[in-house]
C-alpha cells in the first residue's frame, strides 16, 4: 500500500483503517473521511488485526468501533499492544456510549483518543489529523535523535544535547574523543556495505564500552564517532585503544583518535569535534600512531589557515603576493642563464607567510591555480620590462601546479598570456613536479606536449625528492631536469656525488639539460661543473631577488 | 419526495444529516442503506426471544447508527433501551418499561421503513 493521491491541503493522503462491523456506519465514516484520507475498511477486530499486520508500515491511524462480533474493540487493542511493531499506529475509538467506562477502558488499553457517535465531521477529521501529526512529529524527533545504524546519537542531536549538557555543567572538565576509520572507503570496497555497517555497529558499541566515563556518544560522519568523556589526566590511551578494533572483520582497519582535552564549554560542540578531527588528521597517514591531541600549536596553525583562506582573494587583488626571481647560473658560459619566479606573501596581519605553509593550503583548496596565473602574468611583465630597458633578457621559469592541469585548455591559456604580453614562448619555462604526472598521467602528458609544441620549455622540478619515478622521466616531454636540493645537500655532506653524477648522466642520455638546486658553496659548484651539470641555482650564486634587485642584477 | 421531506415524515433531523454528509445525494443514499441494516430488527428479535445480552448489543448498534443518520426519534428509543439494558444499570432498568419501548421502536421502525421504500420507489 502506498500514498496514492493528495488531500485538499495538497499533502499526501495518509492511510486510515476503519474497523467497524456496521456496514452503514462504516460506509458513512468512509464517505466522511474520503476527501482527506485513503480509507481501508475492516468488518470486525479480527479483520482489523489482519489489515494491521499487512499494512502497519503505511497506516497512519485506526478508527476503531467498540462493540463488534468475533473480536471487539477491547480485544483488538489488547492484541495490538502485544506487538511493538504496531506501536507507531495510533487508534481513535468511535463509540456510541454516553458513559465513560468504555472510553476509560479503551484509553487504558492504549487507545489515543475517542470520538462519539453521531459523527461530527469537523471533530473527526481534525482529531484524526491532529493525532497523525503528533505521531509523525514524534517519530521525526525519534529519527533525529538516534543514528539509524549504531546505538549512538545522530550528529545533530549529539551536538545539541552536548551543548545543553556543557552549558549546564560549567564546572566539570570534559574531553572530546573523535575516532575515525581512516581507510573506511577501502574497507567498504573490499568487504561490502553490509559487513561494514555491522562493523560500525560493533565498533560503536565497543567504543562506548571501552572509553572511560562516557557522557554520550554520537556518529558525526559516516565512519567518525565522537564521545564526550570526563576529563582524563595523563591517561595512557595506547593501552585503552589498542584492542578496540581487535577481531573486527577487517584486521587492517586503520582506526585513529583525535582528542580535545578540557573542552571549552562555550565553543560550539561541532567545532570541538572539528578540532578533534583536525588532531586526528595529524596521524591519519602515520602507521603505528593512533592518537593525537589538539594542541596550542595546532590551534595556532588552524587560526592561521583560516585567516589565509579568508584573505587570499583580497591578497591577490591587492598584489600582496610579491614575485621574486632567483637567477640561475650557467656553468658553461659563466653568465646568468635564467631565473625562477618564486612567490612571497607579505600578509598585513600575519607578516611574512612561508610558501611551504600557504602553497599546500592553496593546493588543497584550489586557489593555487589563480596564484599560478598571477605569477605567470608577472613573469611576462618582467621579461617585457627587461627587454624594454635593454637589460639581459633571460628565460623565467614559473611553477605550474598539478591542479592547473584540471583546466582543460591549460596550454592555450598559457600561450594566450604569453602572447598578450608579446613574450617569446621559449623565454617561459614551465616547471612541474612529478606529483602532477602521478595524479593524471595522460592529461598531463598531453598538456605538456601541447606546451612543448608551442615552443615552451618544460622543466621537471624537485627530481630526487620524495618518490621519484623513472617512468615519469620516460613519459613526460621534458627539456630540463632540476635536481632537488636534498640530493645536492646529501652529496655535499657525504662528499659523495655518485647519485648526482648518475642523475646528470641519465639526464644527458635522455637529452635533458640539468639544473642543480640549492647550491650553497664553491665546492659544490666546482663538483657540479666537473660532473657536467648545466646550470646551478642557489644562495651561493644568488638568492631570490625582488624585481628591482633582479633588474639591477641582469643589467 | 425529497430526502428533506422524507426526514420530516420519519422523525429525523435533515439539517443534522446534511451537516454530516455534506450533500443531499449522500443523505438520500445513506437513508436507503438503512433499509439493509438489521440492528433495529435484531434488537426486537433478541428482546422478544429474551436474549438481553444480544438485545443490549443490538440496541447499542441501533443507537449509534440512528444517531449517525440523524433519525432522532428512533435514536431516542434505541438509546433508552440500550441504557436500561446496559450491564450495571439495574436501577434504571427497574424504572424502565422496556417492553413498551421496544414496541414503540418496532412500530416506528416499520413505519420508517415503509416510507423509505416509498421514497426509494418514486
Amino acid at each position: 500500500m502506498v500514498y496514492s493521491t493528495k488531500n485538499d491541503s495538497g499533502m499526501p493522503k495518509r492511510n486510515v483503517l476503519i474497523v467497524e462491523d456496521n456496514d452503514v456506519n462504516r460506509e458513512m465514516l468512509h464517505a466522511i473521511l474520503a476527501n482527506e484520507f485513503n480509507v481501508l475498511e475492516a468488518k470486525d477486530g479480527l479483520e482489523g488485526l489482519d489489515q494491521l499486520r499487512r499494512n502497519y508500515g503505511s497506516l497512519s491511524l485506526v478508527l476503531l468501533d467498540v462493540y463488534m462480533p468475533r473480536c471487539d474493540g477491547f480485544e483488538f487493542l489488547r492484541q495490538k499492544r502485544m506487538d511493538e511493531r504496531f506501536d507507531s499506529v495510533p487508534v481513535i475509538v468511535t463509540t456510541a456510549s454516553d458513559l465513560c467506562e468504555d472510553e476509560i477502558e479503551c484509553l487504558r488499553l492504549g487507545a489515543n483518543d475517542f470520538v462519539v457517535k453521531p459523527y461530527n465531521v469537523e471533530i473527526i477529521v481534525n482529531r484524526v489529523n491532529n493525532i497523525i501529526r503528533l505521531r509523525e512529529s514524534a517519530s521525526i524527533v525519534n529519527q533525529l535523535t538516534w543514528d539509524n545504524l549504531t546505538e549512538l546519537y545522530s550528529s545533530e542531536f549529539f551536538y545539541r544535547h552536548m551543548h545543553d549538557f556543557l552549558s549546564n555543567s560549567q564546572t566539570g572538565a570534559y574531553d572530546m574523543v573523535c575516532s575515525e576509520i581512516t581507510n573506511f572507503k577501502a574497507l567498504s570496497d573490499r568487504y561490502g556495505k553490509g559487513n561494514c555497517d555491522r562493523m560500525l555497529q560493533e565498533l560503536a558499541k565497543r567504543l562506548n564500552f571501552t572509553l572511560p566515563n562516557v557522557v554520550a556518544g554520537g556518529r558525526i560522519a559516516n565512519s567518525t564517532f565522537a564521545f564526550l568523556i570526563e576529563h582524563q589526566n595523563n591517561r595512557d590511551w595506547t593501552n585503552t585503544l589498542m584492542n578496540v578494533s581487535h577481531g573486527l572483520i577487517a584486521t587492517n582497519m586503520s582506526l585513529k583518535f583525535g582528542i580535545v582535552e578540557n573542552v571549552d564549554h562555550g565553543l560550539a560542540v561541532s567545532l570541538t569535534c572539528d578540532r578533534a578531527v583536525i588532531a586526528l588528521e595529524q596521524v591519519r597517514e602515520t602507521f603505528g600512531v593512533s592518537v593525537a591531541w589538539y594542541t596550542e600549536d595546532l590551534h595556532a596553525k588552524q587560526v592561521r589557515e583560516q585567516v589565509i583562506v579568508e584573505t587570499m582573494e583580497q591578497a591577490l587583488a591587492e598584489k600582496q603576493f610579491i614575485v621574486y626571481y632567483q637567477p640561475k647560473y650557467d656553468l658553461h658560459t659563466g653568465q646568468t642563464g635564467g631565473a625562477e619566479a618564486l612567490v612571497r606573501w607579505i600578509h598585513p596581519e600575519l607578516g611574512f607567510v612561508r610558501p611551504d605553509f600557504f602553497i599546500p593550503l592553496f593546493e588543497r583548496n584550489g586557489f593555487i591555480t589563480n596564484l599560478d596565473y598571477y605569477v605567470l602574468e608577472e613573469a611576462c611583465k618582467e621579461i617585457v620590462r627587461c627587454r624594454e630597458n635593454g637589460l639581459h633578457v633571460v628565460p623565467i621559469s614559473v611553477n605550474v601546479s598539478r591542479l592547473d592541469f584540471d583546466t582543460e585548455d591549460l596550454a592555450q591559456q598559457i600561450a594566450h598570456i604569453a602572447d598578450s604580453h608579446g613574450v617569446d614562448h621559449s623565454l617561459l619555462h614551465i616547471e612541474i613536479t612529478e606529483t602532477a604526472y602521478i595524479d593524471n598521467p595522460d592529461l598531463v602528458v598531453a598538456a605538456l606536449q601541447e606546451l612543448k609544441d608551442n615552443g615552451f620549455i618544460i622543466e621537471l622540478d624537485d627530481f630526487g625528492a620524495g618518490y621519484s619515478s623513472l617512468a615519469s622521466l620516460n613519459m613526460l616531454p621534458l627539456d630540463v631536469m632540476k635536481l632537488d636540493m636534498s640530493i645536492i645537500r646529501q652529496a655535499a655532506s657525504l662528499d659523495d656525488y655518485r647519485i648526482v653524477r648518475s642523475a646528470i648522466q641519465m639526464a644527458g642520455f635522455l637529452g635533458l639539460k640539468t639544473v642543480a638546486e640549492g647550491v650553497e658553496t664553491e665546492e659544490e659548484t666546482k663538483q657540479l661543473k666537473e660532473l657536467g651539470c648545466d646550470m646551478i641555482q642557489g644562495y651561493y650564486f644568488a638568492k631570490p631577488l625582488e624585481q628591482r634587485e633582479f633588474e639591477e642584477y641582469v643589467s | 419526495m425529497t430526502p428533506k421531506e422524507l426526514y420530516a415524515q420519519i422523525g429525523g433531523d435533515y439539517e443534522e444529516a446534511i451537516s454530516r454528509l455534506g450533500t443531499d445525494d449522500l443523505v438520500g443514499y445513506f437513508i436507503l442503506r438503512f433499509l439493509d441494516d438489521g440492528s433495529c430488527n435484531d434488537l426486537v428479535d433478541a428482546w422478544e426471544q429474551g436474549d438481553e445480552d444480544e438485545a443490549f448489543k443490538a440496541a447499542h448498534t441501533a443507537k449509534g447508527l440512528c444517531a449517525n443518520l440523524a433519525l432522532t426519534d428512533l435514536c431516542s428509543l434505541a438509546t433508552q433501551i440500550c441504557e436500561a439494558l446496559r450491564p450495571g444499570n439495574e436501577a434504571l432498568r427497574a424504572q424502565t418499561d422496556i417492553d413498551a419501548l421496544v414496541g414503540q421502536l418496532k412500530e416506528l421502525y416499520a413505519s420508517a421503513i415503509q416510507k423509505i421504500r416509498a421514497f426509494q420507489e418514486q
